[in-house]
């Protein structure tokens, strides 16, 4: 059996880990309502940025932009992956690397090659193992950084952009985890190019100044950079809300451990007193017997 | 008619108004009601709101963006 110094010092380590999970969950519940501000106040930008993509689509209907109807022979696909740049936040991690597997498997599959663009450093080495010759991999950290968010997002829009123009991939998707609720997330994946517009139901012809062509340069490029910011806000919500969960379950488990310790405790202290009362009321016994 | 001014984090401007004039990149544009639809690039200016009831405009400064008009209401996506 412990000594009641070993439990003390057991119910005090239980507590100090108590306090670190209680206060991890404070601070994710407040990093989670900030991200979902965000996310909610760039939603309806987004939503009328589609809005606008889907009128110009209606020029190109007849499948003359690959942009909208995509290349007729998809080789190499690039993959931006949404994951974390810390743990202690559950299975996000794993769930948006197992997606991510799946999907690489599929293009592998189909005979194609991948490039995947791994933001959040905790699935790399998963996914780095799931990659064949001829698939590239690259690690993009501190991408999530409030200040330098937007501007990180037209980076790599900028480089999407000329990625496709130049050939190097033929199709683009973002896997990212939305945030349905503080409790519940979906893994999604978001065609960027081609670009997946809902049908616009208006009728009539429109004026475009300059020139479709020219409007087309200009809002692709900024239509991808809006996406990626609004997935990596909708990423960052997710896990946040992810960390909220598992240091809530954490410290209900610190709690069942604490209650356990303090029964073992008690009863260990008063096998002890009833131990010597038994010593003393014996010893006592026998010299009162001499 | 009606226009709404989005930036990325917020909402500039949402309410009716009766014409707006906004710096497009191949000129300035007046959008008054039952306008052709239209949609086009801007360029760093300011948009001049006129809105319902009042006489002076509410000027916005942008670097950029892009706007929208069709069925009597102007959308403006900001930079």
């Amino acid at each position: 059996m412990p000594s009641l110094k070993e439990f003390r010092n057991k119910i005090g380590a239980v507590q100090s880990t108590r306090k670190v999970t209680s206060s991890m969950k404070l601070v994710a519940g407040i990093k989670l309502k900030k991200a979902e501000q965000k996310a909610a106040n760039s939603r309806e930008y987004a939503t009328e940025l589609a809005l606008i993509l889907s009128k110009i689509h209606r020029k190109f209907v007849d499948g003359s932009c690959e942009l909208f109807s995509g290349r007729n022979m998809v080789q190499n696909e690039m993959l931006v992956v949404f994951a974390s740049e810390k743990g202690l936040c559950g299975n996000f991690n794993y769930v948006i690397g197992k997606k991510t597997a799946e999907i690489i498997s599929g293009i592998h599959q189909r005979g194609g090659t991948v490039h995947l663009i791994c933001i959040g450093v905790k699935p790399f080495e998963f996914l780095k193992q799931k990659l064949i010759d001829g698939d590239r991999i690259e690690l993009l950290e501190n991408f999530y950084l409030s200040e330098a968010l937007l501007e990180n997002s037209n980076l790599l829009a900028t480089r999407i952009m000329a990625n496709f123009s130049s050939g190097r991939v033929d199709q683009v998707a973002i896997v990212y985890t939305r945030c349905l609720s503080a409790i519940s997330r979906k893994v999604e994946v978001k065609s960027l190019i081609p670009i997946v517009c809902t049908p616009d139901s208006s009728n009539g012809d429109i004026i475009f100044e300059p020139s479709t062509e020219e409007i087309l340069q200009t809002i692709v490029p900024y239509n991808i950079a809006i996406q990626i910011y609004q997935s990596a806000l909708e990423s960052v919500a997710g896990e946040q809300g992810s960390r909220m969960t598992s240091m809530d379950n954490a410290t209900r488990n610190a709690d069942e451990l604490l209650s356990n310790l303090t029964i073992s405790y008690n009863r260990t202290r008063q096998y002890r007193i009833t131990q010597e009362l038994v010593e003393v009321v014996s010893g006592a016994t026998t010299i009162a017997k001499g | 008619m009606r226009a709404k001014i989005l930036k990325l984090d917020r909402k500039l401007f949402d309410g009716e108004i009766t014409k707006v004039v906004v710096p497009a990149t191949e000129g300035e544009i007046c959008l008054l009601p039952h306008h052709m639809a239209i949609i086009t690039t801007l360029c760093r200016g300011s948009v001049r709101v006129y809105r319902s009831g009042y006489t002076h405009p509410v000027i916005i400064k942008i670097d950029g963006g892009i706007c929208s008009f069709s069925t009597n209401t102007a959308t403006f996506i900001i930079h």
